[in-house]
């Protein structure tokens, strides 16, 4: 039995927090279909795990936090060996991040949603969900770290690895677009 | 300081895991068009994310779903107000606890349980002194059937007030005082056509009632019955004093109807 307080209470937070919830999805999943029953099926859980909700004030990485459990635990069977990969940030890893030999700031204008979509759908979940909370939702190090429950420079490593993959496969569509020349990312 | 701590400086200064001035890293990217660039094409890749991919609200339709799926929930597991809430877990709580009371009530005064009256000393003692008595043939202090002067005659001997019950179709023979459990008692010897019976009177503190079973209710006081040496003890208790009748010929229901209809 929930008390009619704790009842309302949580749907105002559902409501606050559900455009983030349904944003992360779309990211996570990459079609609407998907984010939806994953929207649906981390709604309900949370309804039935708000008595575990300590502070109200920390609602928006609870609800994410779930949402991305669910996620893992929906996808886990489609997950590759290879996606799970924990990358710290070591001096090759940044030292790896060289300036390309073009000006990629034009060429990355031309792709449209569904590239850069397609991108990030590429990437190994964890890596996803570190660039999503970071770049797209404007989570900081510290709520990713509390999310995932996982250590600030794991965020980071995870995060560094995950925009370079990003680029990589960004570079892919812009060469199969014809507008690089091959030679140009060597 | 060389492009790679600067990078790693600038790209972990949230995380804070270097312990380095964010300035001097900041400086040497103000001069070093490389980390410019690198710095620049990490915020562009940023803005092309953003920009591409950007948010979506949730779709009226899902959110009216999910309210109706919560609905459901809330249906299937009822919601209550807060204080109906607590008022029904109070309820529950009384509930429970009276329910185990109850049932430890009934473990404790089980009728099929072992006799513990049998190791009640008081009660072999008083069945040991009517059976003596009857062995010495009855040797009274005082024979008499006239309960005023036998009541006379203990209070110069007792120290509590002595009221003989009448107790109905028994012949009053006499009285003599006896010691138990080192306290002095009033012995009153009864007989029935054949059958002789003995009443004790006993000062409260003398007998514990409370590990005896209880056998008859009678003017809200309970009559407690045991048994020692082949004779049947029956006790109650009035006004601070203990009484007990004890014979070998009846049963405790005899007995319990001898003091119902005194």
């Amino acid at each position: 039995m929930i008390p009619f307080e704790s009842y309302r209470q949580f749907e105002h937070l559902l409501i606050e927090h559900l455009n983030i919830m349904y944003a992360t999805a779309l990211r996570l999943t990459g079609f609407k279909e998907g984010a939806e029953d994953l929207v649906q099926e981390s709604s309900l859980k949370a309804f039935r795990k708000f008595g575990q909700l300590r502070d109200v004030n920390k609602a928006k990485g609870w609800f994410l936090q779930i949402l991305l459990n669910t996620f893992r635990d929906r996808y886990r069977k489609k997950k590759r060996k290879a996606e799970v990969v924990y990358v710290e940030l070591t001096e090759e890893l940044v030292a790896f991040a060289s300036i390309k030999a073009y000006d990629q700031e034009k060429i990355f204008n031309y792709l449209v949603e569904g590239e850069v979509q397609g991108a990030l759908s590429k990437l190994p979940s964890e890596f996803r969900s570190v660039v999503i909370l970071c770049d797209l939702q404007d989570c900081s190090y510290q709520e990713i770290a509390d999310i995932l429950q996982c250590p600030l420079g794991t965020v980071a490593s995870r995060l560094f690895r995950g925009r370079e993959l990003l680029r990589e496969y960004l570079e892919g569509y812009v060469k199969n677009r014809g507008l690089l020349e091959l030679n140009d990312f060597e | 300081m060389n492009c790679l701590t600067a990078r790693k400086i600038i790209l972990n200064r949230e995380a804070n895991d270097i312990n380095v001035d964010i300035s001097v890293a900041q400086l040497h990217v103000n001069n070093c068009p490389d980390c410019q660039l690198f710095l620049s094409q990490l915020e562009n890749l940023k803005h092309i994310l953003k920009t591409r991919l950007m948010n979506q609200p949730a779709p009226a339709i899902l959110r009216e779903k999910i309210l109706a799926l919560i609905t459901a929930e809330r249906l299937c597991n009822p919601v209550v107000s807060k204080r109906t809430y607590f008022k029904r877990r109070i309820l529950v709580g009384a509930g429970t606890a009276a329910v185990i009371s109850i049932l430890l009530l009934m473990i404790y005064q089980n009728p099929f349980q072992r006799k513990i009256e049998y190791a009640n000393p008081a009660v072999r003692a008083l069945a040991q002194d009517h059976i003596a008595s009857k062995l010495r043939g009855n040797s009274l202090d005082l024979q008499t059937s006239d309960t005023a002067e036998l009541e006379h005659w203990f209070s110069l001997r007792v120290d509590f007030a002595v009221r003989i019950p009448t107790l109905n179709n028994l012949s009053l023979l006499g009285g003599r005082l006896c010691v138990i459990n080192g306290e002095r008692v009033v012995s009153l010897a009864f007989q029935k056509q054949s059958v002789s019976i003995s009443l004790f009177i006993v000062d409260g503190d003398v007998i514990d009632l409370s590990r005896m079973r209880v056998v008859d209710a009678r003017n809200r006081q309970g009559i407690y019955h045991g048994d020692a040496k082949g004779c049947n003890v029956i006790l109650w208790q009035e006004k601070g004093l203990i009484f007990s009748l004890v014979s070998e010929d009846m049963n405790e229901h005899e007995l319990i109807e001898l003091v119902a209809k005194s």
